[in-house]
């Protein structure tokens, strides 16, 4: 029977969406009355009908599976769950690789931004910037917000922040996912970067982890490792380990076209405004002296925060703006691109945006793939994002979430929404 | 010369004549392809689109090719306005758009139906 068919589906590929009271729902949790109407639809779809006066359509009429799929296609991905779970025809018509290529292909695909909406559980919302709508949303894997997180081409990475020996990676959408060892190297360390990179034909990954420990008793000498994963192989290699004189890592990373980008901060003891600096390592080069000091590219202008991004494989880099008179204040934010060893201003976030958000730290959450950047404050659920092609400035839609407590503090990263791709 | 646009006839299931001028027919990439390569004679026959599709179809084509190409929002309304009916009426609209093979009425039509789909679930 398809009604039980339909609810064997439904628990098979449990999603990740829930219903919130006053939002789009999405996934009911239990076989209500929405789904039968789905099942009397499809129903109706297969039936064939007879030509009378009344009639306007052709006697044979049975919507084959070419045109099912057409019609599908054309849901949002949000939806795409849901119709698969009306019956066992629909499942394998979404389920179909046709389907799922023609589904990414032919249409315009933004990140997500997902936001935490609470510090002890990985729930809040995902916001899809076409249709403007913020879901309430489950991530898997990911246990608070305070663990590590990169993303490339829909497989999102994350790694605890306690003993920083659990790596998942996932596809939030699907939520398939896939546990890693961890990492070889330190133990116990200071600092740790963590990013992805997905080849967009073959699936496979790397991810890199990079650990930064001070030297014991030295405070401008710090050992850095770099960790380096491979999907393939399924194994990690240490590829680089060295100490850095004057710059420790931080948290900051990213890889773009086969370049491990990593921000250090310098530790010149005494000197006030810490300044930032850029280390590249080629992942596939993987000479012998690894971060080469010597190929550090400095910052533009002093910031007090940067926030690396691939954004089709340019490093992106959004930076927040001290004031010289006031620590701990931005004056403004400026999005840069890495031309070679130059850095190419692309645009400063407008004053109009920057007073809109309130509040705002001199650090920030900012993440952005694609053509879309997105930067949040910690302090407010607002959400600006900017689109790189258009170089337009523009808010999300506002979050259906409220600031509960002063202290309460708001981060996020982003994602490209993808069916088609598992780690 | 005079420009006098060429006049084209379809038979549709139910054997009833429509004629249309070519620029409109020519909307349809399957009757255009026909008649560049010589497939059809004086009338072109369309066994799948019945009378009652058919003059919807023209009506939708007759818009698009009459209407000025800056005027999107009233394009724009007329679509709205053309895909809000019987759903029955729209799966024939939207199974004859893929056999004519004409692009923007089958994104109009399966985009409603999804919109109805969607609705529902």
């Amino acid at each position: 029977m398809s009604t039980v068919l339909c609810v064997f589906y439904f628990l098979e590929g449990t999603s990740c969406f829930h219903a919130m009271e006053g939002e789009t729902s999405w996934v009911s949790h239990s076989f209500d009355d929405n789904v039968r109407d789905m099942v009397d639809f499809n129903l109706f779809l297969e039936r064939s009908y007879e030509v009378s006066t009344e009639a306007t359509v052709p006697v044979d009429l049975i919507l084959p599976d070419d045109l099912l799929e057409r019609i599908l296609a054309y849901l949002p991905i949000a939806s795409i769950f849901r119709v698969g779970c009306v019956c066992k025809r629909w499942n394998e018509v979404v389920s179909s690789r046709r389907f799922l290529w023609n589904f990414t292909h032919a249409r315009v695909h933004k990140p997500w931004y997902f936001m935490f909406t609470s510090s002890d559980e990985p729930v809040g919302y995902a916001y899809d910037p076409i249709l403007r709508k913020w879901y309430g949303f489950e991530l898997p894997c990911i246990g608070t917000s305070s663990w590590f997180i990169a993303s490339s081409c829909g497989l999102v990475c994350c790694m605890d922040n306690d003993s920083r020996s659990e790596l998942y990676v996932c596809n939030p959408i699907t939520r398939n996912y896939r546990k890693l060892e961890k990492p070889p190297g330190l133990r116990f360390y200071d600092y740790s970067a963590l990013s992805i990179s997905v080849n967009k034909i073959s699936h496979s990954y790397n991810v890199s982890v990079v650990k930064s420990k001070q030297v014991p008793g030295n405070f401008i000498q710090w050992e850095v490792s770099v960790h380096i994963y491979d999907s393939g192989t399924m194994m990690w290699a240490t590829t680089s380990a060295e100490i850095l004189t004057g710059w420790r890592g931080g948290e900051e990373s990213v890889i773009c076209d086969g370049v491990l980008y990593l921000l250090v901060y310098s530790t010149g003891g005494g000197i006030p405004e810490s300044r930032h600096g850029l280390l590249t390592y080629s992942l596939s080069s993987r000479l012998s002296h690894g971060l080469l000091m010597r190929n550090l590219i400095s910052m533009p202008c002093p910031l007090t925060c940067g926030r690396l991004m691939n954004l089709k494989e340019k490093l992106v880099m959004v930076g927040g703006l001290g004031k010289q008179d006031r620590p701990g204040i931005i004056k403004g934010i400026g999005i840069w691109v890495l031309s070679g060893k130059e850095w190419q201003e692309i645009s400063r976030m407008p004053h109009k945006f920057f007073q809109g958000f309130g509040e705002f730290d001199d650090v920030f959450a900012s993440s952005g793939t694609d053509d879309l950047i997105y930067i949040q404050s910690y302090g407010a659920p607002a959400l600006l994002s900017f689109d790189f092609n258009q170089k337009q400035w523009k808010w999300s839609q506002k979050c259906p979430v409220t600031k509960r407590f002063p202290l309460q503090l708001f981060t996020g990263f982003c994602f490209e929404p993808r069916l088609e791709i598992s780690p | 010369m005079a420009s006098e646009s060429k006049m084209i006839m379809l038979r549709s299931s139910n054997n009833e004549v429509f004629e249309v001028e070519e620029a409109l027919a020519f909307e349809s990439q399957t009757i255009k392809h026909m008649i560049e390569h010589d497939c059809a004679d004086t009338v072109i026959p369309l066994p799948k689109v019945s009378s009652n599709i058919l003059a919807k179809v023209i009506e939708y084509c007759k818009k698009h090719v009459t209407s000025p190409k800056d005027d999107n929002n009233e394009l724009e309304s007329f679509d709205a306005e053309f895909v809000n009916i019987d759903k029955n009426v729209l799966f024939g609209l939207m199974s004859a758009a893929n056999y004519l093979n004409i692009k923007s009425f089958l994104d109009l039509t399966s985009q409603a139906l999804a919109d109805i789909i969607e609705e529902k679930c």
